[in-house]
């Protein structure tokens, strides 16, 4: 049997407990809009304020793939990529925590609530995403340098519904040199992974 | 959501009789930078009740 994936991103709760997961897969295009609340909603509200000087920051996304249909065997060797060019403007970027929290079908334990002022900007990630010490801009990662991303299910692999990645979080930054904009041009993310 | 990849024999050892298959799942991401003014003029109106004092007076004629 083919397996069905959906990228799912959990919000609100408390830390180590969501409150929410949402299947973003229904969203798009483009189904993750970075914006500074704390939910998986695509509209206008709550964009990200252009600062004066310095970097304000989306609030953080923590996703991960999920299973929906398992798989005849199993499926391992997740890999992130971008197309390796950032189109989403002058002074705006996009980066993802080096570090992958552990998430799976028994546990949200690592899970850290997004936080920051609604309306303006998020929490940048290192300072408060706690496993988390350093960060990439997701256009390092293209399809000749993928970001390996990780799996604590049992074996290491996913092969029952339910089971997931490992958390991948990311955030958008804004620098006083953005421009103001309905919204960015859309960038496309992809997990490629091996099944059996 | 996608699903393409080209099957594949496991290769390297016994043949299995299962394939392999590389599996993709794309998402699409973007923000919306704005200015603190434009995001002021973007909101939607307040209601606001004004203070009102209304005022009864008696008007009383000396003589």
């Amino acid at each position: 049997m083919v397996a069905v994936l959906s990228v799912r991103v959990d919000t609100g709760g408390t830390n180590g407990s969501p409150g929410a997961n949402t299947d973003i897969d229904a969203l798009g295009p483009p189904a993750m809009q970075m914006r500074t609340d704390d939910t998986s909603t695509v509209d206008t509200t709550n964009p990200i304020v252009i600062p004066s000087s310095g970097t304000n920051y989306s609030f953080t996304k923590s996703s991960y793939l999920y299973c929906d249909t398992a798989p005849s065997l199993q499926i391992n060797n997740v890999q992130f990529y971008t197309d390796g060019t950032n189109s989403l403007g002058t002074g705006i970027g996009m980066v993802v925590g080096n570090e992958m929290p552990t998430r799976n079908s028994g546990s949200t334990a690592s899970y850290i609530k997004a936080t920051g002022t609604v309306g303006t900007t998020g929490t940048e990630m290192t300072a408060f995403y706690t496993g988390i010490t350093a960060i990439t801009d997701v256009f390092t990662y293209n399809s000749g340098a993928t970001k390996s991303i990780s799996i604590s299910e049992s074996g290491s692999i996913i092969n029952a519904i339910g089971e997931t990645t490992n958390y991948v979080v990311y955030q958008m930054t804004v620098a006083s040199t953005a421009s103001p904009t309905s919204a960015t041009t859309n960038e496309t993310g992809t997990y490629q992974y091996d099944e059996i | 959501m996608s699903q393409s990849g080209n099957p594949r024999n496991i290769t390297g050892g016994e043949h299995t009789g299962l394939e392999m298959n590389e599996g993709d799942k794309a998402i699409g991401f973007n923000g919306i930078p704005t200015t603190e003014e434009e995001k002021a003029a973007n909101r939607p109106p307040k209601n606001e009740t004004l203070p009102c004092v209304l005022r009864s007076e008696a008007f009383e004629n000396y003589d």
